[in-house]
């Protein structure tokens, strides 16, 4: 069981991919694409799913080579994903969303909208790697930094995933979302995903170049006390984005269900207009 | 409570000055009551003139207000310093000298950032904190004017169109307003003016402002350490600080309030003078 009533993952094809995704259809607009975070699932809007689907129609993917859905190896990079949300976006003719992105999704969201500033109308972006020079630590840190993937391909991705959910603080997933965490990168699945933050290096710096000219408003939120993704990556969105809020919470990485209430505070009041003030 | 309180409100009330324990002698004027006061820091090239009256009585109807030049602006003696930090240590000793332990502070555009400053590194002095026209230090884009803003008011003669091209929105009425802002900084009051501003103090004023934007995104972590109620402000077409970075603030100084005022630029609290008190009243009334 999950967290949520009614909750059944479909999939459809994109540009020859399966993809993986969940959608409700209670309300037209604004319409919110939830992404995944990793290494999880669009199972990570459990705890939020109900109290945004009041307020929104939402869709949630999961991003190529992530959760329930095909990968391809030229689509393992934020600037990739990017064009590929923008497709995305106009192939299933979702209008012009609110794109939720936080963790890996944050690079995906900003080069959306840095390619298309028709296709989104704000992103809720945060906890995921986006400072020049590089700032991240941990674990992360040493997958982007390993000289290969050898090391981490040998070891079964349900072992790195269980290693990755000690890390929640507070989130305690349904069995349903935790066997999707387990089963998403199971076998060589994490380290095919990996591909994806190791495009940091070539890719944050060219993001970089991209903020001052990204007018779509930006909400960030983040784990004032991410061990992985330290809030300097926030800090870098804030005073480098035309139109962006930082708001910072009492979180660890996994800020979006470690603190879902206050995350989803913040979210909903940014949906629900506080993005046209952002854009001032 | 303000010594020298008189009925006339701010257009009369008398100079002062005090000797800061640097030895700089400050021009102040103290009007209202209330148990903490509310010291104002000024705009780019301001002196005690430049505080549209209309503001100062309103919110000295109910609490006292203190504005005041900081070294060598105005008829402060002194010179003024190149540096935020330094404006910050300045105005420090200007409340000291006053005998004041706890104030509230109201820092307008450049004051914002002084505001901001001693608010970091004398917290036990602060306890509210309204922030006009403001910006985090190190957010891109505020590295200078942007041109258009200081072609208006940079020049040695400062020129009172470029004024309201700058502090009062394109349309008609928020010219009209800044028309009679104007006539009331400049006009109202006919006796013991303040010192104009020197060129030295526009020089080290835009060197401080050029620092205080130099795009560094560790920077804007130092806000997050305010944890006195916070309320920030600006007009909705602000040339010279974009209203975008009072929201910026908002999410990063935990806490923070935030307003933007309709068809007004920098000078909104000007524009929008009883409005704009009756808010920062309810704010620096409100529970702490």
């Amino acid at each position: 069981m999950t967290k949520i009533a009614n909750f059944a993952p479909q999939e459809r094809l994109l540009d020859g991919l399966r993809i993986r995704f969940a959608e409700t259809d209670a309300i037209d607009e604004p319409v919110v694409l939830l992404l995944n975070p990793w290494p999880e699932s669009l199972y990570a809007w459990e705890s939020l799913w109900s109290r945004f689907a009041a307020k929104a129609r939402l869709v949630a993917v999961d991003l190529p080579g992530f959760g329930g859905s095909e990968g391809r190896e030229d689509l393992y990079s934020p600037q990739a994903m990017g064009r590929f949300l923008v497709d995305l976006i106009r192939k299933w003719e979702l209008g012009r969303p609110h794109v939720v992105g936080p963790d890996v999704g944050t690079g995906a969201a900003l080069f959306a909208a840095a390619a298309d500033p028709t296709a989104i109308t704000s992103a809720i972006v945060g906890s995921g790697a986006t400072s020049v020079p590089l700032r991240v630590e941990g674990n992360l840190k040493e997958l982007i930094e390993a000289p290969d993937l050898a090391a981490i391909a040998a070891v079964d991705g349900r072992d790195v995933v269980a290693d990755a959910m000690t890390l929640f603080e507070f989130y305690e997933p349904s069995a349903a979302a935790r066997e999707d965490y387990l089963a998403s990168y199971a076998g060589g699945r994490f380290a095919e995903s990996a591909r994806y933050v190791r495009a940091y290096p070539t890719d944050l710096p060219r993001l970089a170049e991209l903020l001052p000219g990204i007018e779509v408003p930006v909400q960030v939120i983040a784990g004032a006390r991410d061990p992985m993704v330290p809030p300097a990556n926030a800090y870098f969105l804030g005073a480098n984005l035309p139109h962006c809020r930082v708001d910072l919470v009492d979180a660890g990485h996994f800020a979006w269900e470690d603190r879902a209430s206050e995350w989803g505070d913040i979210a909903l009041a940014w949906i629900g207009g506080g993005y046209k003030k952002g854009a001032l | 409570m303000g010594s020298n309180d008189q009925t006339g409100g701010y257009v009369t009330v008398p100079n002062q000055s005090v000797e800061g324990a640097s030895g700089i002698e400050f021009a102040y004027r103290d009007l209202g009551t209330s148990e903490v006061p509310l010291v104002l820091f000024q705009h780019f090239r301001g002196n005690l003139d430049n505080w549209d009256p209309a503001l100062i009585d309103a919110l000295a109807a109910s609490r006292r207000v203190v504005t005041f030049d900081n070294a060598g602006v105005g008829g402060s003696s002194g010179t003024t310093p190149h540096t935020i930090a330094a404006m910050a240590a300045d105005a420090i000793a200007f409340v000291e000298a006053l005998g004041l332990d706890e104030v509230d502070l109201l820092g307008f555009s450049i004051g914002s950032f002084v505001a901001q400053e001693i608010t970091l590194v004398r917290p036990d002095l602060v306890r509210r904190v309204v922030l006009a026209s403001s910006a985090p230090q190190g957010a891109a884009g505020m590295h200078g004017w942007a041109p258009r803003v200081i072609d208006q008011v940079g020049h040695r003669e400062s020129s009172p169109q470029g004024y309201l091209n700058v502090f009062y929105a394109p349309s008609a009425s928020s010219r009209e307003a800044g028309e009679q802002s104007m006539q009331r900084i400049f006009g109202a009051r006919s006796a013991d003016r303040d010192a104009e501003t020197t060129w030295q103090t526009r020089q080290a004023q835009y060197d401080a402002v050029c620092a205080w934007g130099i795009p560094d995104h560790a920077m804007l972590e130092r806000v997050r350490a305010i944890s006195q109620p916070t309320f920030l402000a600006n007009g909705d077409s602000d040339p010279m600080i974009l209203p975008h970075y009072s929201h910026l603030l908002a999410g990063l100084i935990p806490g923070a309030e935030v307003k933007i005022y309709p068809d007004s630029a920098h000078g909104f609290l000007f524009q929008h003078a009883a409005e704009f008190a009756a808010d920062a009243e309810a704010f620096l009334g409100g529970e702490r």
